[in-house]
C-alpha cells in the first residue's frame, strides 16, 4: 500500500488529495556543488576504504591516521593558537561548526566568520578555505540581511560578529561585499529607538552588543560598503550616555557590575570613531587608563576579555601593556579557558588566535 | 544451505545491484549511490527540521551506508536500508542536541532573555511557511511517517521496515498525521 492507495480508501479522498498537494509545495533543496566529492572524501578518510585500488587503500590508511590525529586534538584541550587545527576543522560545506567542538550550532555564521578572520591573520596560504567560507556564509545569510541563528540572541550575535569579521578581513571583503551590504542594512534595521542594540526586544540596550554593532558598521564603511553614519552616531551617543558616570569602568547593562571586557569593547568603538563627538576620545582615554591599571585575573584564562583588552590597548598606543597581556596568555595556554564551557574549543581557539 | 552472494537473486530494485558492488569494494558503485540518493537524504533531514547540519547529517548517513555495507540484505530495497540509517543518524543527533542544550543556554552570558518573533517566518512564502509550521507541530513519530510516505513516496511495507513497526501502525499513524495536518492548515 502507498499513500495514494490509502487516500483512495478514506471517506474524503478529494480532501486528502488536496492536502497532499499542499504538503508537496515545500521546495526541495539541492545539495551544494561539492557535496558529492566531500562525501566520498569523508568516507574514504573515516574508513579504511577497501576499494579495488591498492594505492587508494594506502592513501586512505594515511588519511585515517591523519584524521585520528585531528580527533585527538578536538577531543582534549584544543590547540589554542593552532591555525593548522582550525584549517582541518572546516566542514565540507565551508563553514566551521561550533557544535562539533563543545559549542552551540546556532553560532555557526559568527564562528565561521571569526575563523576566517583568524586564518587570514595567521595564514596567508588559507585563501582557498576563506573563499569556501565566503560562499557558505552567503548561503547562511537570510533575506533580511541577517544570518541564520535560531533564536533572536543568536541572530543578533551572528549579525554583529559576522559583519565585523567579513568587513575586517582583507582577503574576504571583496568577495563578501554584497553580503556585508545586506548585513549593514539588517544592522541598521535592528537598531533600537534609543540608538542601542539588544539581544532582546526591550529598549534597554546591551553595551557589548552595541559596541560590536558600531564596530561592524565602522569596519563596513572602511571596507567601501555604503553605510549611513546616522546609525553609528546614534549608537555611539548611546554608549557615551552609558559611560557618563562610570569613571571609565563600563558594565553590560545599567546597574550591573562593571566588566573589563565591556570597558575594552566600548573603548575600541570610541577610539575607532575618531572625533565623532567632542568628548569621545577623552572617554576612551579614561577607559584604557583603567584597563592598563587592572591586573590580569590570576591564573584565569579568558580569551574574549584578553582579545578586547589587547585591541583596545594597542589602538590607544599602549603596546607594552598589550604585549604583557599577550605574554600572560601564552603562559596560560594549557589552562582551560573560561569561555570553553559556553563557547567550545572553536570559540576559544579563534579568539586566542586573534590575539597572537 | 546458506547462499553466497553470487546465488542471491537481485530483486527488481536496480540499486540493489549497486549496493552489492559496494559490498565488494567498488568505489564507482558507491559514488553512483551517493549521486542517486543525496538529494533525497538531504531533504529528509531538512523536512525533519534540521537547519544547520543538513549536509553533515546526510554525509553521516552515507558514511554509515558504507560502514554497514556488509549488513545489507539484497532482499531489501536500498532505500529501505538507507532511510533506516538516516533515521538512526537523526535519533543520535536529537540525543546530542538535548545534551548540548545546557551549553547553548550558557552562551547567553551577555544576553537578556526576551524573545522576539523570528524574521525567517516573514521571509518564507506564506504557503510554504504554513506547511513547515504544520509539520513542525506533529509529534516526531508522525512526522517521520509523513516524511517517508508523502515526501519520499515509499510504500507502507517499506516504512514499516524502516521504523521497525507493523504496517498497520504505519497506516494509523499516517491517518492521524494527515488529520492533524488538515486541522492545523485549515486554522492557519
Amino acid at each position: 500500500m502507498t499513500i495514494q492507495d490509502h487516500i483512495k480508501e478514506s471517506q474524503e479522498p478529494g480532501e486528502y488529495a488536496e492536502l497532499l498537494k499542499q504538503l508537496r509545495t515545500l521546495p526541495e533543496q539541492e545539495p551544494s556543488p561539492g557535496f558529492h566529492v566531500h562525501t566520498l572524501k569523508r568516507v574514504k578518510t573515516a574508513e579504511r576504504f577497501s576499494f579495488r585500488r591498492p594505492w587508494l587503500s594506502l592513501a586512505a590508511g594515511l588519511a585515517v591516521l591523519l584524521s585520528a590525529g585531528a580527533f585527538i586534538l578536538s577531543s582534549h584541550t584544543a590547540p589554542s593558537t593552532d591555525i593548522q587545527w582550525l584549517l582541518t576543522q572546516q566542514e565540507a560545506d565551508g563553514t566551521w561548526n561550533p557544535s562539533r567542538h563543545g559549542g552551540n550550532e546556532q553560532f555557526r555564521p559568527a564562528l565561521t566568520a571569526l575563523s576566517v578572520l583568524a586564518l587570514n591573520r595567521s595564514s596567508p596560504r588559507s585563501s582557498k578555505s576563506i573563499h569556501k567560507a565566503m560562499t557558505a556564509l552567503g548561503r547562511l545569510q537570510t533575506e533580511d540581511g541577517g544570518f541564520v541563528g535560531g533564536d533572536p540572541q543568536a541572530r543578533a550575535y551572528n549579525l554583529a560578529m559576522t559583519t565585523f569579521a567579513l568587513a575586517t578581513c582583507p582577503t574576504a571583503r571583496l568577495q563578501a561585499k554584497p553580503i556585508i551590504q545586506r548585513a549593514v542594512e539588517a544592522i541598521t534595521a535592528s537598531q533600537l529607538a534609543n540608538g542601542s542594540w539588544d539581544y532582546a526586544s526591550t529598549p534597554e540596550g546591551n553595551v557589548a552588543l552595541t559596541s560590536w554593532m558600531v564596530r561592524a558598521l565602522k569596519s563596513a564603511e572602511a571596507s567601501g560598503v555604503e553605510t549611513t553614519t546616522v546609525a553609528q552616531r546614534k549608537g555611539l551617543r548611546w554608549l557615551m550616555r552609558m559611560t557618563a558616570h562610570t569613571d571609565g569602568n563600563v558594565s553590560y547593562k545599567p546597574a550591573t557590575a562593571p566588566s573589563e571586557t565591556v570597558t575594552a569593547l566600548t573603548a575600541i568603538s570610541f577610539i575607532s570613531a575618531g572625533q565623532a563627538f567632542p568628548d569621545i576620545q577623552s572617554c576612551a582615554k579614561q577607559m584604557t587608563e583603567q584597563l592598563s591599571q587592572q591586573n590580569q585575573s590570576e591564573g584565569q584564562r579568558d580569551c574574549y576579555r584578553d582579545y578586547a583588552k589587547i585591541v583596545a590597548l594597542e589602538l590607544a598606543g599602549k603596546r607594552d601593556q598589550a604585549l604583557r597581556i599577550r605574554n600572560e596568555m601564552k603562559n596560560l595556554l594549557n589552562v582551560p579557558d573560561t569561555w570553553r564551557v559556553a563557547g567550545g574549543d572553536l570559540y576559544t581557539t579563534t579568539f586566542t588566535a586573534l590575539c597572537m | 544451505m546458506a547462499l553466497d552472494d553470487t546465488e542471491i537473486p537481485v530483486p527488481a530494485d536496480p540499486d540493489a545491484g549497486l549496493m552489492l558492488r559496494v559490498r565488494d569494494g567498488d568505489e564507482a558503485a558507491f559514488s553512483e549511490l551517493v549521486t542517486a540518493y543525496q538529494k533525497k537524504v538531504l531533504n529528509f533531514f531538512l523536512r525533519m527540521g534540521v537547519q544547520y547540519d543538513v549536509e553533515d547529517l546526510a554525509q553521516q548517513t552515507f558514511l554509515r551506508l558504507y560502514r554497514y555495507r556488509d549488513r545489507y540484505q539484497p532482499r531489501a530495497k536500498v532505500s529501505t536500508f538507507l532511510f533506516l540509517l538516516a533515521r538512526q543518524v537523526w535519533i543520535d543527533e536529537l540525543r546530542k542536541r538535548t545534551r548540548r542544550k545546557k551549553l547553548a543556554d550558557s552562551l547567553a552570558l551577555e544576553t537578556a532573555g526576551d524573545v522576539v518573533p523570528s524574521a525567517a517566518d516573514e521571509v518564507a512564502s506564506r504557503d510554504v511557511a504554513d506547511v513547515q509550521k504544520a509539520l513542525a507541530q506533529l509529534p516526531e513519530a508522525m512526522r517521520l511517517v509523513v516524511e517517508l510516505g508523502v515526501y519520499q513516496e515509499l510504500p507502507y511495507s517499506e516504512i514499516a521496515e524502516i521504523l521497525e513497526i507493523p504496517e498497520g501502525t504505519v497506516k494509523s499513524r499516517m491517518f492521524n498525521a494527515l488529520s492533524q495536518l488538515r486541522t492545523i492548515l485549515k486554522r492557519e
